[in-house]
């Protein structure tokens, strides 16, 4: 298998390289100078059969994707030519930023059609290695030449690439082996053996307390058994003494109702007795109580009735009166309606009586009328003339008392002119020097003109109304008044009143004053002497101070007089006096009628004695006599009446005596009850006692003989044990029983008590008996998985074992050849035989130094890699026996001295003939 | 008259061998549900007397749910007789603190006792019992009397031999037992159904238990109803499965099978040829040789198969197929293992094919 060309679109910081590895000497030299790319270009052709490698890690120098992205952007990828066993195919990879983004394409290169002889994983399926083992032998790499065997590698060698499921799979499954007896260990804590030995070790000794247990369990069982037994024992006891308890109870019992029985037996008889010895009273039967009743109250009837005809008989005073009123209402007794009739009439009577005396004049009255007449000689005065002469005596009675008071003013205005007239004449000798003491003087006396005039005008005033002639008088009054005002204010004023008009007014106001005062003096007078004859025509008496209370007395002597008149004038009395003598004789002859004779009054009555000269009080005992009368013929009627009925019912009374006494006697008879008693009540009294003694005992007796009867059938199965009674065979006693059973019941509760202690022990023991049960059957399950999985170990470890054998004796087979291609270049590379490196079947390669088999990490740097790549030449040889494959060296002799640089050149030119070596170095002066 | 006879009921049972604590109650409940079915059978028809021969419960100590079930049943049931042998396992259960033993209840001492039961035709069936001990298990035999003119039920409860065991109690002793008179030995102590002559007139019988508790109790589980003319001493016998659950281990050849896959179907199969319970507790034990390569991963297999039933293990007991004259000249790290387990003399034939196996597993990929 070969190179042919390659075109990288963009890998690193290649971009559009393009390079052809095919070279006549099979060597393709890539010398450029450092930083060109070599090692981007060699990472490419690997990435173009592998991918890329450590995808996963983060660190983009280990992670190849980020390692080598295109620096210049751009298409991530590129083509590459190869021929393998006779056919060239290209390759194309575009690289995505994810694996699944890549793209891959497999061409035919001869025809340009796409090629499905390999897929996307190329690099195993051409080389039968994988990427790791491809590393570690065909790509050398620089600082990296030194190897060791893969799985893959193995594989190869043993010719295995192909059986994928083989040695390649050797580390995975000495690992799971591995891991698999660490998680099943016995001795690791983590270990499953270890835990579940663990949990056997706690299950079995869980397990041994089974024994103790059921141990425990049985003893308690035979304590409890024992018990059992002894409360059985107790209770067969308790059964017997209930047995005869209940027989014993049962003795007891039939002797209460022996008792019982006789009792009631004897009850029986005793009351058969007391009702046979009642009945014997009766002879001929016992009556009813209600019949005796009956003749009870028949016999009290008798005894009153007895009582009654003894104390109610008439005596001879009340037949006589009997007999007389007989006689006096021989014709019947008057109605009820004729009697009030007679009282209406002596009512009407007494009213005519009242209603003459009312009609007449009185004797007085005569006489008053007499004096009257004669008074007033048939010419009365009338009401409207003593009214004027009223109201004239008024007037003249104010008149009076106003005329002092103007009478007073007068002279006090007639003195103040007189002083105007001598203040005037001084003044005009002796120019006013006393004119304040004369004001002073004037100014009283007008004051007291002033007040008299007031009291008169309020007189004269208080009567205006009265008469048109005090109306004028009121008016000069005023203008008088209105005079003195004004001197009176003109003085007070301070001003001096001298000229001749204001005299001239004083003046003629007290001439109009004095003028008044006359008049009024004249009319007094008029007055006077016109009451004073009216007083003297009718002869009353005037008094010149007080005259109206005569005119008072007139008015009342006046109606007096017309009432008199009046009644002298009425002709009333002789028709009522007429029915009233009617009347008197109606009653009297209805008296009459029933033998009650009115006595002188009634004579008198009836003679017509209502006349002129009979007293109104006479009159009035009259009246008073018929209504006598009247109560005395009710009372007669009413007497009459009760002592008729007396001696009617007297009569019935005696009937019902004699029949009630002949039925009382038949009845005691009939009876034949005999009581030591005459006594006729008391006798029946006893009769009902002893009936009623009779009914009771009867009863009693009957309720006797009923609670025998159904005592007898309620205790029907007794009444034969009762007759026929075996006397108790036991003389233990009740007490003695129950006494026993009392201490059978306390045995008992503690043998319960004990019972139920145990029981829960038992159920204490069970449930720990169910635990240890569970932890068996747990033991049980865990030591088979135990057993399992010890077995499952030992299959491991022996797999292990054998697995180990296997590898070692399979490789063994090729360490030969593959020693043998590393002695052939290592004297390529050194020109030197060497005897001290030795490989092992794991074809790991040693350095025997001292003696001892060394690591070659151990060796200088030119060594450690001299020895890798000759150990990966010599692999390869060994790995590929048919078509072998490029050889990469990248740069891989840098550590190595001159002369094994050249033997390194000559072992390039060696293997050239074989394979295509691809080289890639910096170092021109080195090259194949 | 018609008879049951049931035994080794192991009420009470902990039921904890296979089941995880929540299964373990449901079943131990459903135990009780069975044994109540079974008086409601007999209820139904019409069965004069129950003969429980011994091991009605399952611990020293019985819970009290347990012995309420029972005892509403004796109860409830007057009409009906209940012969009740302890056995081993009963021991001092039921009786616990009861004062008085109802008149349908019979019990067995350590002597012979006998009971008789007469049919409408005049006919006697006597039930004869003793309770086995150290003391009378070898002289027991000798003083069974029994009267040949009746129907003769004998009940014991051990493990049927042919002679006595000094060592064990719980032994009968079918050779003593022949030539009796014995029409029916009801037994008890094996938990199947099993039946064999006893000699020219009788059979005996092990009804096994109402309800399988393990895969040592696969099968059918229920009781025997004996239909018997006492005069005319003939009776027929019908096993009556009452079983709520039952319990199976079935064997599944799986020879040939490459992968897990083939090994499911195997199973399929077998499951599809004979229908199985959803309610059922299965054991499936994988034999025969499958391919060195074939992975069986029991874990997938219980979780494709784990609606399917009430309970499910799977044993895988199957034995790699190896080819040695294959790997004989095979060149390659297999051949070379193969050939360098075949040669290692210290390994058993048995490990030799687990080594292959898992070697061959591990280098093809799979797991160990």
């Amino acid at each position: 298998m070969r190179l042919i060309s390659c075109y990288i679109e963009n890998f690193g910081k290649l971009s559009g390289v393009s390079l052809n590895f095919e070279e006549p000497s099979g060597i393709k030299v890539i010398c450029e100078n450092n930083g060109w790319g070599k090692s981007s270009l060699a990472a490419f052709i690997k990435v173009m059969f592998f991918g890329f490698d450590n995808e996963g890690k983060r660190n983009p120098v280990e992670n190849e994707r980020q390692r080598y992205k295109p620096w210049q952007g751009g298409a991530y990828g590129g083509r590459l030519t190869f021929e393998t066993a006779g056919k060239t195919y290209i390759i194309s990879r575009i690289f995505g930023t994810k694996e699944k983004d890549d793209e891959f394409r497999l061409q035919d290169a001869e025809t340009g059609l796409e090629s499905d002889d390999f897929s996307a994983n190329i690099g195993e399926e051409l080389f039968g290695i994988d990427r790791a083992s491809f590393a570690r032998s065909i790509y050398i790499s620089q600082n990296d030449c030194t190897t060791a065997v893969t799985d893959s590698i193995n594989a190869r060698l043993g010719n295995l690439a192909d059986n994928t499921d083989d040695l390649n799979n050797y580390e995975t499954v000495a690992k799971k082996l591995a891991d698999g007896q660490n998680a099943l260990s016995k001795t690791r804590k983590t270990g499953e053996l270890y835990r579940l030995k663990e949990q056997i070790a706690q299950l079995k000794q869980e397990s041994l307390r089974g024994e103790a247990l059921d141990a425990s369990m049985e003893k308690y069982m035979e304590l409890k058994n024992r018990l059992h037994e002894a409360g059985v024992a107790l209770k067969e006891e308790r059964k017997k003494l209930q047995v005869k308890q209940k027989a014993l109870s049962a003795y007891k019992d039939l002797q209460v109702k022996k008792k019982e029985y006789e009792h009631l037996c004897e009850a029986e008889a005793k009351k058969k007795e007391a009702y046979e010895q009642t009945a014997a009273g009766f002879p001929n039967g016992v009556p009813q109580e209600n019949e005796i009743d009956q003749y009870i109250d028949l016999e009290y009837r008798i005894r009153v009735l007895k009582e009654k005809l003894d104390g109610e008989s008439p005596d001879d005073g009340e037949k006589e009166r009997l007999a007389r009123a007989e006689r006096h209402f021989a014709e019947g007794i008057p109605a009820v309606e004729e009697i009030e009739a007679i009282k209406s009439g002596t009512d009407e009577i007494r009213t005519l009586r009242w209603d003459i005396e009312k009609s007449r004049l009185t004797k007085d009255e005569r006489d008053s009328l007499d004096k009257l007449r004669e008074r007033f000689n048939e010419a009365p005065p009338t009401g409207e003339e003593i009214d004027r002469i009223s109201k004239s005596l008024t007037v003249m009675s104010e008149k009076k008392n106003a005329l002092n008071a103007g009478k007073t003013a007068a002279e006090m205005l007639g003195l103040t002119i007189s002083v105007k007239k001598k203040e005037k004449e001084a003044a005009e000798a002796a120019a006013g020097k006393r004119k304040r003491g004369v004001f002073a003087a004037l100014a009283g006396l007008i004051v007291v003109a002033c007040t008299g005039l007031f009291v008169y005008l309020n007189a004269v005033l208080a009567n205006a109304g009265r008469s048109a002639l005090i109306a004028c008088g009121a008016a000069v009054d005023m203008e008088i008044v209105l005079a003195v005002v004004y001197l009176f204010v003109k003085h007070a004023g301070g001003r001096q009143a001298e000229d001749e008009d204001e005299r001239e007014l004083s003046e003629n106001a007290y001439d109009k004053l004095v003028k008044g005062i006359e008049a009024d003096e004249e009319l007094i007078n008029d007055i006077a002497e016109e009451a004073k004859r009216f007083y003297d025509k009718y002869g009353l008496f005037y008094d010149v101070d007080n005259p109206a209370p005569a005119l008072y007395s007139l008015r009342e002597d006046l109606k007096q007089y017309d009432k008199l008149v009046e009644k002298a004038r009425n002709g009333e009395t002789a028709r009522l006096e007429k029915k009233y003598n009617e009347l008197c004789r109606e009653v009297g002859a209805f008296f009459d009628r029933y033998g009650i004779c009115a006595d002188k009054g009634a004579e008198a009555a009836r003679s017509g004695g209502a006349g002129d000269t009979e007293s109104p009080l006479e009159s009035e005992d009259l009246a008073m006599h018929y209504i006598s009368l009247t109560y005395k013929l009710e009372e007669e009627i009413k007497q009459y009446k009760d002592l008729k009925n007396r001696k009617e019912n007297n009569e019935k009374a005696y009937e019902e005596y004699r029949d009630g006494s002949e039925k009382l006697q038949a009845f005691i008879g009939k009876v034949g009850f005999k009581a030591e008693t005459g006594n006729m009540a008391a006798l029946l009294n006893a009769m009902k006692s002893a009936g009623k003694a009779y009914l009771t005992a009867k009863d009693e007796y009957e309720e006797a003989v009923k609670a025998k009867t159904e005592y007898e059938a309620q205790n029907r199965e007794f009444i034969d044990r009762i007759k026929n009674e075996d006397p108790f065979e036991d003389d233990a006693s009740l007490a003695d029983i129950e006494e026993r059973l009392s201490d059978i019941s306390a045995e008992l509760e503690k043998y319960h008590s004990d019972m139920a202690a145990y029981d829960r022990q038992l159920y204490e023991l069970q449930e720990s008996r169910d635990e240890v049960t569970e932890a068996e059957n747990r033991l049980k399950d865990l030591q088979e998985l135990y057993a399992n999985k010890d077995k499952k170990l030992t299959i491991m470890q022996q797999t292990q074992k054998c697995l180990e054998q296997a590898k070692i004796s399979l490789t063994a087979k090729y360490t030969k050849p593959v020693k043998d291609g590393f002695d052939r270049y290592f004297k390529c590379m050194c020109d030197i035989e060497h005897k001290n490196y030795q490989l092992d079947a794991n074809l790991k390669m040693s350095v025997i130094e001292q003696g001892m088999p060394r690591d070659t990490a151990f060796l200088s740097a030119g060594y450690k890699d001299m020895t890798g790549i000759c150990m990966r030449m010599a692999l390869i040889d060994a790995m590929y026996k048919g078509e072998k494959p490029f050889v990469i060296f990248d740069d891989p002799f840098v550590n190595l001295d001159e002369e094994k640089t050249k033997g390194a050149m000559e072992m390039l030119k060696m293997i050239a003939g074989e394979y295509q070596v691809v080289y890639f170095t910096s170092n021109t002066h080195n090259l194949p | 008259m018609k008879l049951i006879h049931c035994a080794d009921l192991h009420l009470d049972s902990s039921m904890t061998a296979n089941l995880g604590s929540d299964k373990a109650k449901e079943r131990k409940n459903e135990l009780l549900l069975t044994f109540n079915r079974m008086i409601q059978y007999a209820k139904d028809a019409n069965v004069a007397a129950i003969l429980i021969a011994g091991d009605l419960f399952d611990k020293k100590k019985v819970a009290k749910t347990a012995l309420a079930a029972v005892w509403k049943a004796i109860y409830e049931n007057p009409g009906t007789e209940f012969f009740y042998l302890q056995g081993n396992h009963g021991v001092g259960g039921l009786l616990d603190g009861v004062e008085e033993i109802p008149e349908n209840l019979k019990l067995f001492k350590e002597t012979w006792s006998s009971y008789v039961l007469e049919d409408k035709a005049g006919g006697k069936v006597t039930v004869s019992a003793i309770e086995l001990n150290e003391k009378n298990k070898i002289d027991a035999y000798e003083s069974l009397v029994l009267n040949p003119e009746d129907f003769n039920i004998v009940m014991l409860h051990g493990q049927e031999s042919e002679h006595s065991d000094k060592d064990k109690t719980e032994v009968v002793n079918i050779r003593a037992l022949r030539n009796k008179g014995i029409d029916y030995l009801a037994l008890g102590h094996i938990h199947s159904y099993k039946e064999e002559r006893l000699d020219s007139r009788g059979i005996y019988c092990y009804p096994g238990c109402l309800e399988g508790r393990g895969f040592d109790e696969c099968g059918e589980h229920g009781f025997v109803l004996l239909d018997i003319d006492a005069a005319g001493r003939s009776f027929t016998r019908t096993f009556v499965p009452i079983a709520g659950r039952k319990v199976y281990t079935l064997e599944i050849d799986v020879t040939g099978c490459d992968t897990v896959m083939d090994v499911l179907s195997r199973i399929e199969t077998k499951l599809s040829n004979d229908r199985y319970s959803q309610s059922s507790l299965m054991k499936f034990v994988l034999t025969g040789e499958v391919n060195l390569e074939c992975e069986i991963d029991i874990s997938f297999l219980l979780k494709h198969f784990e609606d399917s039933f009430y309970f499910l293990k799977i044993y895988d007991e199957t034995k790699p197929h190896v080819d040695y004259e294959a790997y004989a000249l095979d060149i390659s790290l297999k051949g070379e293992f193969v050939r360098t387990v075949m040669n290692d003399a210290s390994i058993s034939d048995g490990e030799k094919a687990d080594i292959i196996r898992c070697g061959i597993r591990l280098l093809t990929g799979g797991e160990a």
